[in-house]
């Protein structure tokens, strides 16, 4: 008996909806339990569950096409490109970055390679907000990058540009946040939601914060080119998705920093202080004590 | 047992009745019940000499019946056959008889053995040219195309058929008959069990290599997870690597399907609800007011890069000139307002490269259409049927013919969304696992090094831009995890160089334009993104 054709029953619909429902489901699940803050930025979830609905629809208009003769016999080979990302969205858990995976190919400092060495032309251009964004990460990586000097030319004519594209904007956003930045009892404490803006703030204004109390909660990073006391109590950045998260802190002076380990989470109370580093003058954490601290609950800090 | 039933297509005189007689004669029929069922009539008969008791011969137009779902189901259950083999009248479109079997009743009794479909290669390009739509339509249904009476066609033009159907058909098995009238080749081993027999193996493809490196991938995968579940540590590989590696996909993934999505669902309305003389009807004929409305109108029409070349051929063909429509190819994927939507979502910080984006975008796609204007054309720019218009999507080209209700058209609008989302989205999976890659294992000291000079990482990126074909309503996201390594000028190459040019265009442009204007194009956009990119990259940034 000859086998009945597959041309009676349209496989390829049946496989794309199962790709569409997959993915559907997925994008369900990750923001439905929160995970989903692991991958993206909070302002994609919106858009993402769009993309559930369309998925949603899609299939469901695909599913009467399965008992349909297929008309045209088409190569299903191709959508093995989406089994792949399916089955690893599946099967491997949604992780958090931390110091260790920065260091697979220094995956997540490079941001800053891009605008050492430009700190005093910055602050000689301009005070505005924006090019305050990249300056905090300096302390990280100035000796790495001295060879990238032709591109930090260009960045740094282009900080000067973005200060006349976004001015406005950015000074309006740090604006309507201002008033969330209050000191209690004296202190500066920053959590997970003003982390950002507290850093920007902090650089920006020095000397306002030189002496100021500060409660600060990250993972300790370290790296060769500190010091033996010094360690930065960091937090990953996530300024679209996890393609592009880096780790943003101020720099922490701490006697005992040799017992801290790598990655752990610490809560640190210090003082802000106005030092050299590097050649540059930075906001510097002298740390009074260094707690232990539970992981927060979204690991990540998102600028804007 | 289901009656199996093979459809031949085909005009008048092209063989289908010669076809039949053969069919007949194979000795894997012998046995069978076999009903024939003519639907027009031709200059030959079915030779009496194949006549036998187990084959029924019917004529609809003798009988003066509609083959329909009643006539079809009362032939099956007067004769029970094993067979059934339709001789479709040519000028009617085959869609409709395929219709047929979507019908549950007819479903149940039968099902769609092959299609065949011959074509007269002598007259090809007259019905080409007078019948396009139906003549296509033929091919692209069939399961076998053969070629007929070759033997009267010149070499060069016969190679031109043959592409031209390849185009509309890739997967079709093709024949080709000297002169099927006069003298039927045995050579054309009308293998009928084989034939019947599913052709779903895997043929060996140049195409097909990729896909096994992917299936390697695949396994590789597989073994890596279940030594982590057994915890198998004989080999000491680190996880967390490919841990990284999916987390950055998987978010790339994450925040580009939505674009695309929107992408597809605004060019499947414009598909769907705008006909194509309405779109031509927008440029004017004047010629700097047509510069204007190329460079802008993809504000208006937002198609992405994917599906441009074929609205381009169109415009070109409805009489838009040349230059104009190379104009408006270029600018609306980067114009298009979904694109610049994504790139501000990109790029949330950097506003500004949105801006540099549609600047740089919009001063190349009238760079490439003045020179084109300078150095006009001599030839006919166009192959000789536009083989390209077809849409991929398999709804639209099926379904398009004719009125449907709103509730239809939004169902095809959905289909056709479905359709472009796979048939796109495969290359931005592809291009977002080769990026992940290339984040997660190569180092960046590499990068720094290979990236210094402005020059050559205009190049990388232009490269890359070309190489990973990824559709510009979702390329922001990708050219985003480029920020930290290369130059805003680099990025810029490959934001703005991207949507003009990439190998999935390339293909489309082979597909509807003559091969030296495709050539010339491609270099004239190459080195003009180049050099304008290069130099204005200093003046601005």
């Amino acid at each position: 008996m000859r086998g009945i054709k597959t041309r009676n029953y349209n496989i390829d619909a049946a496989f794309k909806i199962a790709m569409l429902m997959g993915f559907a489901i997925f994008f369900f699940l990750t923001i439905q339990s929160g995970r989903v803050l692991k991958y993206v930025h909070p302002r994609n979830v919106l858009f993402i569950k769009f993309a559930v609905i369309a998925m949603v629809l899609i299939s469901f208009f695909l599913i009467p096409e399965v008992f349909k003769p297929q008309r045209i016999r088409v190569n299903s080979m191709p959508l093995l490109f989406f089994v792949l990302p399916l089955i690893m969205a599946f099967l491997l858990p949604a992780q958090s970055f931390n110091s260790n995976s920065i260091s697979y190919g220094d995956l997540k400092l490079e941001r800053n390679s891009r605008n050492i060495d430009d700190s005093e032309k910055k602050i000689e251009y301009s005070n505005k907000s924006e090019d305050k964004e990249d300056i905090y990460i300096d302390e990280y990586s100035d000796t790495k990058d001295q060879s990238i000097v032709d591109s930090n030319d260009s960045e740094y004519k282009e900080d000067t540009y973005v200060d006349e594209y976004s001015d406005t904007e950015n000074e309006s956003i740090i604006d309507s946040n201002e008033d969330e930045l209050q000191l209690i009892d004296g202190t500066i404490i920053m959590d997970s939601d003003n982390y950002v803006r507290w850093m920007q703030e902090i650089y920006e204004n020095i000397e306002k914060y030189n002496g100021n109390k500060i409660q600060v909660t990250g993972f300790v990073f370290k790296d060769d080119q500190f010091n033996d006391n010094e360690f930065v109590p960091a937090r990953m950045m996530m300024v679209c998705c996890a393609a592009d998260v880096q780790p943003v802190g101020f720099l922490c002076r701490y006697e005992n920093e040799v017992e801290l380990e790598t990655d752990t989470w610490v809560k640190v109370h210090g003082t802000i202080t106005k030092d050299g580093f590097k050649g540059n003058d930075i906001p510097i954490i002298e740390a009074d004590k260094v707690e232990n601290t539970a992981k927060p609950e979204v690991d990540y800090v998102f600028p804007f | 047992m289901k009656t199996c039933v093979d459809i031949i297509t085909g005009f008048l005189n092209s063989g289908k009745t010669t076809y039949i007689n053969e069919l007949l004669q194979d000795k894997n029929l012998l046995e069978d019940r076999v009903v024939v069922i003519q639907c027009e009539n031709g200059e030959i008969g079915i030779e009496s000499a194949v006549l036998k008791d187990n084959i029924v011969f019917i004529n609809t137009l003798e009988e003066q019946k509609d083959l329909d779902v009643k006539y079809l189901g009362d032939i099956i259950d007067k004769y029970l056959p094993d067979r059934i083999i339709i001789e479709y009248n040519g000028m009617l479109e085959t869609e409709k008889i395929l219709s047929l079997f979507e019908k549950r009743s007819v479903r149940k009794k039968c099902f769609i053995g092959n299609i065949i479909c011959l074509v007269d290669v002598s007259t090809f390009e007259v019905y080409m040219n007078n019948l396009g739509n139906i003549l296509r339509n033929q091919i692209v249904l069939a399961d076998r195309v053969v070629l007929n009476k070759i033997a009267n066609t010149q070499e060069e033009n016969f190679k031109r058929i043959e592409k031209s159907i390849r185009n509309l058909n890739r997967n079709a098995e093709l024949f080709k008959v000297p002169l099927y009238d006069e003298e039927f080749p045995k050579k054309l081993k009308i293998d009928v069990d084989t034939s019947s027999i599913d052709k779903s193996k895997f043929s060996l493809k140049i195409s097909n290599i990729f896909i096994s490196i992917f299936l390697m991938f695949v396994i590789a995968y597989f073994t890596f997870s279940v030594m982590r579940a057994f915890k198998v540590n004989v080999i000491n590989i680190d996880f967390s690597e490919i841990k990284i590696f999916n987390m950055i996909f998987i978010s790339i993934l994450m925040q580009a399907f939505p674009f695309m999505l929107v992408g597809m669902f605004v060019s499947s309305i414009m598909h769907v609800f705008i006909s194509n003389e309405t779109i031509v009807k927008l440029f004017p004929k004047k010629f700097g007011l047509g510069f204007l409305t190329a460079m802008f109108g993809g504000l208006l029409f937002p198609v992405c890069e994917c599906a441009i070349v074929p609205v381009t051929a169109r415009l070109v063909k409805k009489g838009v000139s040349l230059p104009v429509a190379v104009t408006f190819m270029l600018s609306a994927p980067i114009i298009n307002p979904i694109v610049i939507t994504s790139t501000l979502y990109a790029f949330p910080e950097h506003p500004e490269i949105t801006i540099y984006r549609i600047y740089f975008g919009l001063v190349i796609a009238l760079a490439v259409g003045l020179i084109l204007t300078l150095f006009p054309e001599t030839k006919p720019s166009l192959l000789d049927e536009i083989n390209g218009l077809t849409c991929d999507c398999v709804y639209c080209n099926l379904e398009m013919n004719g009125k449907q209700s709103i509730g239809e058209k939004i169902r095809i609008m959905f289909l056709h969304a479905g359709e472009e989302f796979f048939s796109v989205g495969k290359y931005f999976v592809l291009g977002a696992f080769l990026t992940s890659l290339i984040q997660t294992i190569v180092p960046r000291d590499i990068f720094s090094e290979l990236w210094v000079r402005d020059g050559l990482a205009l190049v990388v990126m232009m490269a890359i831009a070309f190489l990973f074909s990824v559709c510009s309503t979702s390329d922001a996201f990708i050219a985003r995890s480029f920020w930290d390594r290369v130059s805003t000028g680099s990025i810029m190459g490959f934001l703005v160089f991207g949507p003009m040019m990439d190998v999935k265009n390339l293909f489309m442009l082979f597909a509807s334009f003559r091969k030296s204007f495709v050539i010339k194009l491609v270099i004239f956009i190459t080195i003009i993104s180049f050099v304008l990119l290069y130099f204005l990259t200093f003046l601005l940034l």
